[in-house]
């Protein structure tokens, strides 16, 4: 694939590889833990540093503090970013998907004050999609927008809300219209937590220091400038959305690197001469690969400004494969030394734990696949 | 199949004293290791019910008995060296042996450097999964936290006496280790099974999903042989059948599996509850995760298991 990327693409990965290289030094995800204070500290210098040299949004319009460059150029640098641990922390998500959806259906007003602090690496945003009783089934969502006045009071409860102990602000779900009215009765709010009435608990989890976080809403009053787009039209910027997040996350590119590094380690262990080992390498190699050219199948279809399409599914189910087969080669490979803290089988086993479950669960990425692709009936 | 596989009255009734111990002492607290000091009064407890003695050559426990106490220590999530107990507890001579089949201190068995629950260890053996040797520690050992923070370390040993029991010590600890892994993968199989009941999304149940229900069943089938492979192997071992330690091999490897994949789908069913600290979980699914990682010297014993209906299949390895 490498021959067939534009030689500015190419120059481009090149460039960014070499800055990359030498301002991360020895910098590794493992060593500070996604979401920890010390990686978020550690973001907030680097993203900066990133945003003068415009490589933060280089895909954004020139308008909203962009580059102008195009969707290639915004995943070369996902894939460069994912593979070395993601050292853009939170605001990945900024570039990837809250920022285009803020283009795409923000007023003047809202685009003018909320994108030119995400182009310059100012704030973290998260995600107030999930709830205790809408995971899976997000359009069950019950957080209540009610309008009063020039204002909207918001009273629920959001959960899994990843990095909101650090965030700024939250694009979150709320329902405008009645729990019948299903995906219909939907809107997004583009909420300051600074706002009072916000209140976010930690939820300590499993994958390094990285926690979820409860979003608890009370009586919190915003004025109707933070509603995004219409009231009770946000289910189709919410899919708009999730096909974005969807392989917003290059996950192959890290599971590919440490593919390599566990290669090492079994060549240098006298692992890689057993056939078995080499069959599991190559079959995870092979999954690697496959996610890649499927995700680019989609940033190929963003490219050319098209509609996000089902597409989008499948290169998520191919990278959920991809980074299970590398979790559990390197428990296989590595034996025992896999399971020291820290280490690279480890790590690795920690990150594919959650891949089925983030940005919709692996299941239903199948369902959509075999409705959407496979013109099959719905269970 | 003559032999019944069937627990014994002997065997339930232990099964059944030790599940009612956990009930009361190994709460969650102790399953989880809160801080890193070592849950000693829970441990000497085994010790007094007579658990941590079971694989001492003629105290009257047999690999049955190991199954039955292993299995419910699985399911109640105890923590603790259940392998490196019943290997040292075998193979050592009985002076050696004593302190830790009493829960006076810890055995670290492996292969060095890095073994299991060293920093805590007053006793050392080292094994290449086929012979044993008592060990000593010829420097200090350099902690190191393992997947769900139980204690590992690395640490050079210096060989003394090999150990005549190693085989059948390693037998016991494929049993035991199969029965843990079994009874972990059981109750987070049960788990999953449950949130499937009572969690609604869409309106119904989960349980009413076959994307959802049929991992389910696969892992529960891959359990139930497991289970079953456990009792045949436990039978074979104290009916002295020249096949027990291959069986034993299998069941461990069988259950190593079977318990992975009941984890995968405890977690799966459970979407982000099951990535929390504080969920039913996590903490099950980290300690099948770690028992079930084979050391490097597993492929011993998978040959030793194929070894059983093909013949020597390996390049040199130990079938003993």
């Amino acid at each position: 694939m490498e021959s067939s990327w534009e030689p500015a693409d190419a120059a481009f990965r090149e460039e960014l590889s070499a800055y990359l290289d030498e301002e991360l030094g020895g910098w590794e995800r493992s060593e500070t833990g996604l979401g920890s204070a010390v990686y978020t500290d550690f973001s907030r210098r680097f993203v900066r540093r990133l945003a003068d040299r415009g490589w933060l949004t280089p895909h954004w319009p020139e308008e909203y503090g962009g580059g102008g460059q195009g969707a290639w150029q915004h995943f070369v640098l996902g894939e460069e970013m994912w593979k070395r641990g993601e050292p853009r922390g939170p605001q990945y998500m900024n570039v990837n998907w809250v920022g285009p959806a803020l283009i795409k259906y923000g007023t003047q007003e809202q685009k003018r004050t909320l994108l030119p602090p995400i182009a310059r690496g100012e704030v973290f945003w998260c995600q107030g999609f999930s709830e205790p009783e809408a995971g899976t089934d997000l359009a069950a969502l019950r957080t209540r927008a009610v309008r009063d006045g020039d204002d909207y009071i918001l009273n629920g409860q959001k959960i899994w809300t990843s990095y909101a102990n650090a965030a700024d602000h939250c694009f979150l779900l709320a329902r405008t219209g009645t729990l019948a009215d299903g995906r219909d009765g939907i809107s997004v709010f583009l909420l300051p937590l600074r706002t009072p009435g916000v209140e976010v608990r930690r939820i300590e989890g499993l994958v390094g220091e990285h926690s979820f976080n409860e979003l608890f809403l009370t009586d919190v009053r915003v004025p109707a400038g933070c509603l995004l787009g219409e009231e009770n039209k946000g289910w189709r910027i919410v899919r708009r959305t999730l096909a974005y997040e969807r392989v917003g996350a290059p996950r192959y590119a890290r599971a590919a690197l440490v593919l390599d590094r566990l290669a090492e380690w079994s060549r240098a262990h006298g692992r890689l001469r057993d056939t078995g080992v080499q069959e599991q390498f190559g079959h995870a190699r092979t999954l690697c690969e496959a996610a890649r050219v499927l995700v680019y199948r989609v940033i190929d279809e963003r490219a050319k400004e098209r509609e996000p399409s089902a597409y989008a599914y499948q290169a998520r189910a191919a990278m959920v494969q991809a980074e299970r087969a590398v979790g559990d080669l390197a428990l296989d490979v590595m034996g025992s030394e896999a399971l020291v803290e820290g280490a690279l089988g480890d790590a690795q086993f920690r990150n594919s734990l959650g891949a089925g479950i983030a940005a919709g669960s692996y299941e239903v990425q199948l369902n959509l696949i075999s409705r959407l692709i496979l013109n099959l009936p719905k269970e | 199949m003559s032999v019944p596989l069937t627990r014994t009255p002997e065997q339930a009734a232990l099964a059944d004293s030790v599940r009612r111990y956990c009930t009361a002492h190994c709460t969650d607290g102790v399953q989880r290791g809160e801080g890193d000091a070592f849950p000693w009064e829970f441990w000497r407890g085994l010790a007094e019910l007579g658990v941590l003695s079971l694989a001492v050559p003629g105290e009257g426990g047999g690999a049955g008995e190991i199954a039955a106490a292993s299995t419910e220590l699985g399911r109640a999530a105890a923590p603790g060296p259940l392998a490196g107990t019943v290997f040292a507890t075998h193979a050592l001579p009985a002076d050696s042996a004593a302190a830790v089949a009493q829960g006076s201190t810890l055995a670290a068995c492996g292969a060095p450097p890095l073994l299991p629950w060293a920093p805590l260890a007053g006793v050392f053996v080292e094994t290449d999964g086929a012979r044993a040797w008592s060990a000593h520690p010829t420097g200090a050992v350099e902690p190191v936290r393992t997947l769900g923070g139980e204690p590992w370390g690395r640490v050079e040993l210096r060989r003394g006496e090999p150990l005549e029991r190693a085989a059948g010590a390693t037998a016991l600890t494929h049993v035991a280790l199969a029965a843990y892994l079994c009874g972990a993968g059981r109750r987070l199989l049960d788990a999953a099974a449950e949130h499937a009941r009572t969690r609604v999304q869409f309106g119904r149940t989960l349980d009413t999903f076959q994307a959802v229900a049929h991992p389910v069943v696969d892992a529960g089938l891959a359990l139930s042989a497991s289970e079953k492979l456990l009792a045949m192997s436990a039978a074979a071992l104290d009916g002295a059948h020249r096949d027990a330690g291959a069986m034993a091999a299998a069941a461990r490897l069988s259950a190593s599996g079977a318990a992975v994949e009941a984890a995968f789908v405890a977690h799966q069913v459970h979407g982000a509850l099951g990535y929390t600290v504080e969920g039913p979980v996590g903490h099950v699914a980290q300690r099948i995760r770690r028992l079930a990682t084979l050391p490097g010297h597993a492929e011993t014993w998978r040959e030793q298991a194929l070894a059983r209906y093909y013949g020597k299949v390996g390049n040199g390895g130990h079938t003993g």
